[in-house]
């Protein structure tokens, strides 16, 4: 619906009068963007960069090394400047797109060295220098969720790799190991600790972190699905050292800075960590008995995420909780049963507990009142992303 | 308080790639140079990404007891036209080491049998076809350079003319 049947509509239904009606089509006359102009500039601008790539790449064997090399150091200093000048002038959305730019510069850089140089290794080492070379701009001259999500990744990705390919090694490599698990609980508590970056890069650590910390909260329930022994729940319990030491960071980090809803700290740190030693810390048979023990657990987990959720007023949420319970109990259904169908009193139940699920939803989300902000009484504007909007 | 972290969080890429070409071109001009003769050891797919995988084709001498944990070196000496790789326990004390870790060089060890080393160099996606041919076609050279610290830098393939297919000797 466009912007004039809406401005009709609202001035029938009686919430805006004709003249509001015509101020706002006046200001939005006014304040119209040339989309269509800015399209087709922009298709010729990325005609222009694809072209000079093409004819780069079809002479790649004909330039030289040094050539090769000097072009990206002045390139990347280039854009180093300009990322400062744009800052200095307030041009936000331009200074972000080069900051994407100039990251993307270092691994194009870390790329041409190793084909140079012959620099060859595993995958996740080149993800780690990326994350420490890029990392430090990205944190510090970081301005809005776009750059947020991209640290984000780059600090998840890079670890992640290294602990799948280094997974069965000894020595110190646990260790390091849980240094790489640890970190969606470090971007949480990152996220409270920059006090000086804008509003809206916090808000992008803060989400990244909250929705990785739940979704690693949870896939580590699929533990419980196989059995564990006592010599890998000890190897487990030294990656988990790290972990429970950021995780008290951020929950430390998240009570001084009063931007996380009170309700939500605790259910966001305190438990994924519980979660994640129960189903890795603590040796288990391949068992009916211990894969109901985990669905308790994964259920308690998001049970008091929904809970905090419903008390912060954080809808969205408060949603995602349900609904990873109720899949959750679909789950385990299949997994006892193997078949949706074996049992049709299986089937009654799971029905059921959905429906009450469904029924506790909506009571909850109706009991809680609207708030302009956190249950402690803090302004949050910026976790919209998150929330999804307040109930 | 905020800005000189800020220049310095900018500035660390171009320094780190800026100090990365000195350190290497360093190591590279203070090597040894070494043609070896190379075969594309996996017809089926000599070309994967962007480089070629080959096998070095020098003379291995020595005992393959010592590589039994992959921690052995190679020392490269010349015979003629022919480069020799003498397998030494690591880290060996000869003029011309290689490091088979630093150098990325895969090892192969068959039962009874002397271990066959495999490396691979970056080429253009324009020059494949042709080096892929090259290979299937033999007479090819790896020119790579062996720095002080036991790296095996493979810097190009090349094609020697028959009659002068074996290595160059090594240069400083």
């Amino acid at each position: 619906m466009t912007l004039d049947q809406k401005l009709d509509e609202w001035v029938s239904a009686g919430l805006i009068g004709a003249a509001r009606a015509d101020a706002i089509r006046a200001h939005e006359a006014a304040h119209q963007q040339p989309k269509l102009t800015w399209a087709i500039v922009g298709l010729g601008l990325l005609a222009l960069v694809l072209g000079v790539m093409l004819v780069i790449s079809a002479n790649w064997d004909a330039i030289p090394h040094w050539l090769k090399l000097s072009v990206h150091l002045v390139a990347l200093a280039g854009l180093a400047v300009a990322i400062w000048r744009s800052r200095q002038q307030g041009r936000r959305w331009v200074a972000e797109a080069l900051l994407c730019g100039f990251a993307g510069l270092v691994i194009a850089g870390i790329a041409l060295h190793a084909q140079i140089f012959q620099l060859t290794g595993p995958g996740w080492q080149a993800w780690l220098l990326w994350l420490l070379l890029a990392g430090p701009a990205l944190l510090l001259c970081g301005i809005t969720r776009v750059s947020a999500f991209f640290l984000a990744g780059l600090m998840v990705i890079g670890p992640a790799l290294m602990v799948f390919d280094t997974y069965d090694r000894g020595g110190w490599w646990p260790l390091w190991q849980g240094f790489a698990m640890a970190t969606p609980m470090l971007l949480l508590g990152l996220s409270q600790v920059v006090r000086l970056a804008p509003p809206s890069f916090r808000a992008g650590l803060r989400e990244a972190g909250i929705v990785l910390v739940l979704a690693a909260g949870s896939v580590v329930h699929f533990a419980w699905a196989d059995g564990l022994s006592r010599a890998e729940a000890l190897d487990n319990l030294v990656r988990f050292g790290p972990v429970a030491v950021a995780t008290v960071g951020a929950l430390l980090a998240a009570r001084a800075s009063r931007e996380l809803p009170q309700a939500l700290i605790l259910p966001l740190t305190l438990g994924p960590l519980i979660a994640g030693i129960a189903a890795l810390g603590v040796p288990h048979p391949d068992h009916v008995g211990s894969r109901l023990v985990g669905l308790a657990i994964f259920v308690a987990m998001w049970g008091l995420v929904a809970r905090g959720a419903a008390v912060a007023g954080w809808s969205a949420l408060f949603a995602v909780a349900t609904a990873a319970i109720a899949v959750r109990i679909f789950i385990i259904y299949l997994e006892l049963f193997g078949t949706l169908a074996a049992t049709g009193g299986g089937l009654i139940t799971g029905g059921l507990l959905l429906v009450a699920l469904g029924f506790g939803w909506h009571r909850i989300a109706h009991k809680v009142q609207p708030k302009s902000g956190n249950a402690d009484g803090t302004t949050d504007g910026v976790s919209d992303g998150v929330s999804g909007g307040k109930t | 308080m905020r800005k000189p972290w800020l220049l310095l969080a900018l500035l660390l890429p171009v320094l780190w790639f800026a100090g990365s070409w000195v350190v290497q071109q360093r190591a590279i001009m203070a090597g040894s140079n070494w043609t070896i003769p190379v075969e594309g050891y996996d017809p089926r797919d000599l070309v994967r990404g962007h480089y070629i995988r080959f096998r070095y084709m020098w003379q291995v001498e020595g005992n393959p007891d010592l590589c039994r944990n992959a921690t052995c070196d190679l020392c490269l000496t010349q015979t003629g036209a022919t480069v020799i790789a003498t397998l030494a326990a690591a880290p060996a004390l000869c003029r011309h080491r290689v490091g088979l870790a630093p150098s990325e060089i895969r090892m192969l060890k068959r039962q009874d049998q002397l271990p066959q080393f495999f490396s691979r160099i970056f080429v253009s996606e324009s020059a494949a076809p042709q080096l892929e041919q090259t290979l299937r076609q033999g007479g090819v050279h790896v020119e790579a350079t062996l720095t002080p610290e036991g790296r095996l830098v493979n810097q190009r393939l090349i094609t020697l003319p028959a009659g002068q297919n074996q290595a160059t000797a090594p240069g400083g």
